[in-house]
């Protein structure tokens, strides 16, 4: 019995728990990191969602909204936007970060735009609720027309619900669109469908703010004549747009979305933040984790560096004395033997390195040690 | 109105214009919408960063950038 084949993406805001979700998903390992930009490509893997639909995932770079500015975002936009790329997916999924709904209702409304079958998987609800945030789930997918899954992709929870979810919609268009660009800019999208020939209101409005989907050379000239017609000046409409679209969103959020006072660790976070990022204490802990670091590397792991040594030594030995003399002799122990050794010895060095940055990573403290240093980073071209 | 950059610690106001356009666009989309309210949460030493508090999250803004951005303020109720 062969399996049907559906092609689901994964997109949403930089450090939303995207990877995450496509681990727990795939059950691969993709790297996960707690700062933004740790998904440079798009990646891709098989999940299976029931006894005869099989997914292939794709964990798209995190963006901000459709309109890229950097080479990663433009991934995600390339595949979002062009129905003839060969990833463009059957369902896009958005992860939203619920305690930042707002930011990323914005991504989420635009893909919706582009007439594409949305579900919204609205991760980290747990600390949403500790920062005293209540999301509505209901009303939020009744205002936005598509389903909405609470999920805890860390912890793996709401993943069945969020395939499930997905399977339901597959065939099916969402009704209307978020924010009708045609009545925003009348008597212009309809044009500029005719011009690039397919009929997609918010495609075409990207492409008139200069937006590079593929095939746009062609239509490049006649899209610009058509700016310069209404009068519309792209940067302009892509700025007003987003404060229309913005404006719509702040509807939905005060309906869906109550704010109470944060409880306990919140308040904790702020404290830690206060003394790491301070203007004296914040250096001082910096220097002094720098110099442990320095500590680990060079002198702690001299001891599984010796016993190591000794190891490939005495194997050596034994090894000569084992085997006949000759040419193997010489291979074993002076090549393959020694060569082995040369490398093994610095794998205490180097796990020393990667646990500590895999440490300091994962609790945040890089991201706070950026906002002290960025200044003087920035001067030797570091940032 | 006053300059984003020149507020202190502390500061609420209202985000209102931005003077560059890349920049304008990029904090738009991240939800600093005229109108919006914020809130100047840190300052990084040595003209470093400025952190503000937007829509529930904090965003690090360059020294340089927040010289863009022109701020309402707010008066405490």
């Amino acid at each position: 019995m062969s399996k049907k084949q559906i092609k689901i993406a994964l997109a949403g805001n930089p450090n939303s728990g995207k990877t995450t979700l496509f681990n727990a998903f795939t059950g691969l390992k993709q790297k996960v990191g707690n700062y933004p930009g740790i998904t440079v490509e798009k990646k891709t893997g098989k999940s299976n969602f029931s006894n005869d639909i099989v997914a292939e995932v794709i964990d798209l770079p995190g963006t901000y909204s459709l309109f890229p500015k950097s080479v990663d975002e433009e991934v995600a936009q390339q595949v979002l936007c062009n129905n003839t790329d060969e990833d463009y997916p059957d369902v896009t999924v958005i992860i939203a970060d619920a305690t930042n709904l707002r930011r990323s209702l914005f991504l989420l409304t635009q893909v919706i735009d582009l007439n594409m079958n949305v579900v919204l998987a609205l991760n980290m609800v747990d600390i949403a609720t500790k920062k005293g945030i209540v999301v509505n789930v209901d009303l939020l997918a009744e205002e936005l027309g598509i389903p909405v899954v609470a999920i805890n992709a860390r912890k793996r929870k709401g993943i069945d619900a969020l395939k499930e979810a997905i399977v339901n919609t597959l065939d099916k268009k969402p009704k209307k669109s978020f924010l009708d660009v045609r009545r925003i800019f009348q008597g212009v999208i309809e044009k500029a469908n005719e011009i690039r020939g397919i009929e997609n209101d918010y495609a075409s409005f990207l492409a008139l703010c200069k937006q590079k989907l593929s095939g746009e050379v062609f239509n490049r000239c006649a899209l610009n004549q058509l700016c310069k017609k209404h009068e519309i000046i792209p940067e302009r409409a892509q700025a007003k747009e987003t404060v229309k679209r913005y404006k719509a969103i702040d509807k939905i959020i005060l309906s869906a979305v109550k704010k109470g006072a944060p409880v306990g660790r919140y308040q904790f976070t702020k404290r830690v933040d206060d003394l790491l990022i301070h203007p004296f204490f914040g250096y001082v802990i910096f220097l002094s984790i720098l110099l442990l670091l320095f500590q680990a590397v060079f002198s702690w792991s001299a001891y599984p560096m010796e016993l190591i040594d000794s190891l490939f030594t005495n194997l050596s030995i034994w090894t000569a004395d084992a085997l006949p003399q000759g040419m193997l002799n010489d291979l074993v122990v002076n090549g393959i033997l020694a060569g082995l050794g040369g490398i093994v010895i610095f794998v205490p060095q180097i796990a020393f390195l990667f646990a500590f940055i895999a440490f300091l990573e994962d609790t945040g403290y890089m991201a706070r040690v950026s906002f002290i240093t960025d200044k003087f980073l920035r001067g030797v071209g570091l940032n | 109105m006053q300059k984003l950059a020149n507020l202190a610690i502390g500061t609420k106001g209202e985000m209102r214009s931005i003077s560059d356009s890349d920049l304008e666009q990029k904090l738009l989309e991240m939800g600093c919408t005229p109108g919006e309210k914020i809130e100047i949460v840190r300052k990084a030493p040595f003209g470093g960063p400025i952190a503000i508090l937007v829509s529930s999250y904090v965003l690090s803004i360059r020294k340089e950038d927040a010289m863009k951005i022109d701020v309402k303020l707010l008066k405490d109720e």
